[in-house]
């Protein structure tokens, strides 16, 4: 009975998720993908293409810096965020602004993504707005830059850094901080002592949450980079889509999985640590 | 302190909503310049209704979202069930295999999906869409049912059999209907989840055949026409009346007994 | 009126041995309590009689036929769980109706039923209520209602007072009571709290790490415990250790007596007086057979009407005298004093 209920949901990511990913892994040691009449002739020079193709590195190194920049903003803008919303507000307003943060994470991606386009673009707000300082000035179009992108991204993931601190100050015991208090610790030696020490395991699961994505992101680097947005994610793509060499970014993609499971396992690691001694 | 930790916040949630404001207001306005005064006029919304590929694509999304959130709801309900309830060998190892459809970078997946649907002669499509839409939504599923399973009194089963209820009647009669804000609170999000869906659809789309998403992608990369402003402002009002029905019936605490 | 056997009876959760070769009878009609601290194995016991748990060995049979291997669904038995576990989508009525449609009786019969239960538990008008609409101690009575209405074999409460607070216990104490004997039925009440134990039943059982240390009426057990668990769970005690002599017990301070029969010369023995039993006075008795012992007061805890005397033994015992404030002699910390009592109050524990 067991069984029964369980086959179903496990069967289908069988099918669509582990096969597929067992299959690309098989397709990354090949030298071309096997369609057609080509034959299985198993390789691993996709896998050390980074070595082949420089280029390739600095797109790495491209994804990488991406990465920490979105998701140290996202943590730098987050945590106050997060902060004010655990202890500034209460009651109806704060259930309305958790909510008002909230939604626009669970709206379409790719329409927030495009919102930016507008806001950026040659004439867009932006634009607007600086002529109306300076109206002298040259058309601003920050749009089809790296600065875009970030700001995309960051704009797209701040929520999740909001919701993962917020969780983690939120369940902060009110009483612990009365207690510092009563001991005479003041406001700033009790952020820096105990609401930021409390607050760890929220920064670092969102910023798990941000990175892994972000690194893998195509959307975005093309929408709002353009040209210059050329990161591991439309490098990936490209190869599926343009250049249809599978294999190469088969092995891409298991390149940028095998990074994220390293992640993974050293936050997670690092995370049981300190919740086991905190 | 606090007036600033709320002026913060205020100025962190304009920063969220500025460019889909934009976005929104730039639907509505006549002019396709951001020459002010704004004027209210539906006509790209006219349009919109002209464009019969922006128009199939849009049915081709509540279609594929629809087969998505049916299916993945049952099979992700008869699984929670299961996951929530029962204690049994080898659980923890099946809630961990939960975890790779959410954890995985979704361009990983889909190229997967791609390359095997490809090679196993499933091919793209509506149908293999519907496919990996399910497989990505089975594991949200499975996580909001057993959260609603959780709060739910374990006793209130075992009460109704203490009364002379089979296990099937206790289930049917107590648990169930119990549930069933949680199980319609998944289906919202299993819809929103393949509404919203881009990168998998991406992939799997063919010339003709895509969803909203991957059609406005299109329509981006090709050049911009203010119809797009039009759709992506429908597209979002509908996600946020979906998340906003999620969340009202996900925190509908009094209807189910906790402990 | 049917009887509840349990025929020893073990449970093992992983390596922790639940209960141990529990054997235990219910009688008819009667009110017996399951009392004990937690993790003694009371619940699983109680769960066993209801069948939520199968026992590894051991049988249970009610009204002596074996049930051992029958489902919850088919004991015919009435539950009550701590949780009240009220289904929160039906109304009161609803509620208590459940049982008897299961039965089959359905219609005019059964409201004639549930409005007969919801009388008995001084519950007559709530039948169109919601549960979250009732407080603690009302949802506690629709669950005795619904629990009852069926007429079962047997009625199983587990610690279904543990919630409430102190007033509304005792109200609903003398309540279950009320309505145990009105009903008349075989009722199985799980507790860790003595006093309930000792107000609510015909006889208790004292379950510690899953065997029954003692079985019988509340004041067989208490005037009359056979262990030092026993003694020490069920009211205070006052214990005193010592060997055999031909004169009586050989204790720190004196020679104590009691009206059992001793065990054999020189063996260590231990002895509970309960702390009613003794007197204070400041000079020794004259009654010439009393247990006597010098001691000093530590403290003296006023209660208006009766104090309590934490004193300190001559072997250094921590001893509880509990006296009527009738004519109080001005005791202060400090002071030595003498404590006297019978020898028939005087109980030979295990250890």
């Amino acid at each position: 009975m067991i069984v029964g209920m369980l086959l179903p949901a496990y069967a289908w990511l069988m099918l669509a998720v582990f096969l597929p990913l067992l299959t690309m892994l098989g397709f990354s040691f090949l030298k071309v993908a096997p369609f057609g009449n080509h034959p299985m002739v198993f390789t691993l020079e996709h896998y050390l293409a980074f070595v082949r193709r420089p280029y390739l590195v600095d797109v790495a190194w491209a994804s990488l810096s991406l990465g920490f920049w979105t998701t140290g903003l996202c943590a730098a803008i987050g945590l106050p965020a997060a902060l004010a919303l655990a202890r500034a507000t209460r009651g109806r307003v704060k259930q309305v602004l958790f909510l008002l943060i909230i939604l626009p994470f669970w709206t379409n991606g790719l329409v927030r993504v495009f919102s930016w386009t507008m806001v950026l673009r040659d004439g867009g707000i932006l634009d607007l707005v600086i002529h109306f300082f300076t109206p002298h000035a040259p058309p601003q179009g920050l749009l089809y830059s790296y600065p875009a992108i970030i700001i995309g991204l960051v704009h797209a993931y701040l929520p999740y850094m909001i919701l993962t601190c917020y969780l983690a100050l939120a369940s902060i015991d009110g009483a612990l901080l009365e207690a510092a208090e009563s001991l005479g610790a003041r406001s700033l030696v009790i952020f820096w002592k105990i609401i930021l020490p409390l607050s760890l395991p929220g920064l670092v699961s969102g910023s798990i949450l941000i990175f892994v994505p972000v690194i893998g992101s195509f959307m975005e680097p093309r929408i709002l980079g353009g040209r210059v947005g050329v990161t591991m994610g439309t490098m990936i793509e490209d190869q599926f889509t343009q250049a249809f060499n599978w294999p190469l970014g088969a092995a891409l993609s298991f390149t940028m999985l095998a990074v994220v499971l390293v992640i993974f396992g050293v936050f997670s690691g690092a995370l049981r640590n300190r919740l086991a001694t905190s | 302190m606090i007036p600033l930790g709320r002026i913060y916040l205020l100025v962190v949630v304009a920063f969220l909503y500025l460019p889909i404001a934009v976005m929104v207001a730039m639907a509505f306005n006549a002019s396709e310049l951001y020459t002010l005064p704004l004027e209210v006029s539906f006509h790209w919304f006219e349009e919109l209704a002209g464009n019969e590929r922006l128009l199939a694509a849009g049915r081709n999304s509540v279609m594929v979202a629809l087969v998505t959130s049916i299916l993945a709801t049952s099979i992700g309900t008869c699984a929670g069930l299961v996951l929530s309830r029962r204690k049994f060998r080898g659980r923890s190892l099946l809630q961990a295999l939960l975890l790779p459809p959410i954890a995985v970078p979704w361009i990983i997946t889909g190229t997967a999906m791609l390359v095997f649907f490809f090679w196993s002669g499933i091919g793209r499509g509506l149908h293999s869409m519907i496919i990996g839409h399910v497989a990505l939504a089975i594991p949200y599923v499975i996580l909001v049912v057993g959260t609603g399973l959780q709060t739910l009194n374990e006793e209130l089963e075992q009460a109704a059999m203490s009364l002379g209820s089979k296990p099937a009647h206790a289930f049917l009669t107590v648990t169930l209907p119990l549930l069933a804000p949680s199980i319609v609170a998944a289906a919202l999000f299993a819809f929103a989840v393949s509404f919203d869906q881009f990168v998998v659809s991406y992939f799997l789309a063919t010339p003709g055949v895509t969803t909203l998403p991957v059609e406005i992608y299109a329509s981006i990369r090709k050049g911009f026409t203010p119809e797009i402003n039009a759709i992506s402002t429908i597209l979002l009002g509908v996600s946020m009346i979906l998340i906003l029905l999620f969340a009202r019936l996900s925190h509908m605490g009094d209807v189910s007994d906790r402990r | 009126m049917t009887a509840v056997d349990v025929i020893s009876v073990g449970k093992n959760y992983g390596t922790v041995r639940v209960l141990d070769g529990v054997s235990a009878h219910f009688e008819a009609g009667r009110f017996t309590s399951l009392l004990g601290p937690s993790g003694s194995g009371k619940t699983t016991l109680l769960r066993i009689v209801a069948g939520f748990v199968i026992p590894e060995e051991g049988e249970v049979r009610i009204g002596g036929t074996p049930v051992t291997d029958e489902p919850v669904w088919r004991r015919n038995i009435g539950m009550v769980f701590q949780s009240y576990a009220l289904f929160p989508h039906m109304t009161v009525a609803e509620n208590v109706v459940f049982g008897l449609n299961r039965r089959g009786v359905r219609g005019a019969a059964a409201a004639r039923e549930v409005a007969r239960a919801l009388e008995l538990v001084r519950l007559p008008d709530f039948g169109d209520r919601k549960p979250k609409q009732l407080s603690g101690g009302q949802q506690q009575r629709v669950a005795l209602a619904r629990a009852i209405v069926t007429r079962p074999r047997v009625l199983l409460l587990d610690e279904p007072l543990s919630a409430l607070d102190r007033r509304l216990r005792q109200e609903m104490q003398v309540e279950l009571r009320r309505i145990q004997r009105e009903s008349g039925l075989t009722t199985i009440f799980v507790t860790h709290d003595q006093e309930e134990a000792l107000t609510l039943s015909d006889r208790i059982a004292i379950l510690d790490r899953g065997r029954i240390v003692q079985e019988g009426a509340p004041n067989e057990i208490y005037e009359k415990p056979r262990t030092r668990f026993a003694a020490a769970f069920l009211g205070d005690a006052n214990f005193f250790q010592g060997r055999v002599t031909a004169a009586g017990i050989d204790v720190a301070g004196g020679v104590l007596r009691t009206a059992e029969p001793l065990p054999g010369l020189d063996t260590t023995v231990t002895v509970a007086v309960r702390p009613e039993k003794i007197t204070i006075s400041l000079v020794a008795p004259v009654e010439p057979d009393q247990n006597r012992l010098a001691a000093t007061v530590r403290e003296v805890v006023y209660a208006g009407a009766a104090s309590t005397y934490l004193i300190t033994g001559p072997g250094g015992e921590d001893l509880k005298v509990f006296a009527q404030n009738r004519e109080t002699p001005s005791l202060e910390p400090n002071t030595s004093v003498i404590l006297s009592w019978s020898p028939a109050h005087t109980i030979l524990v295990e250890t």
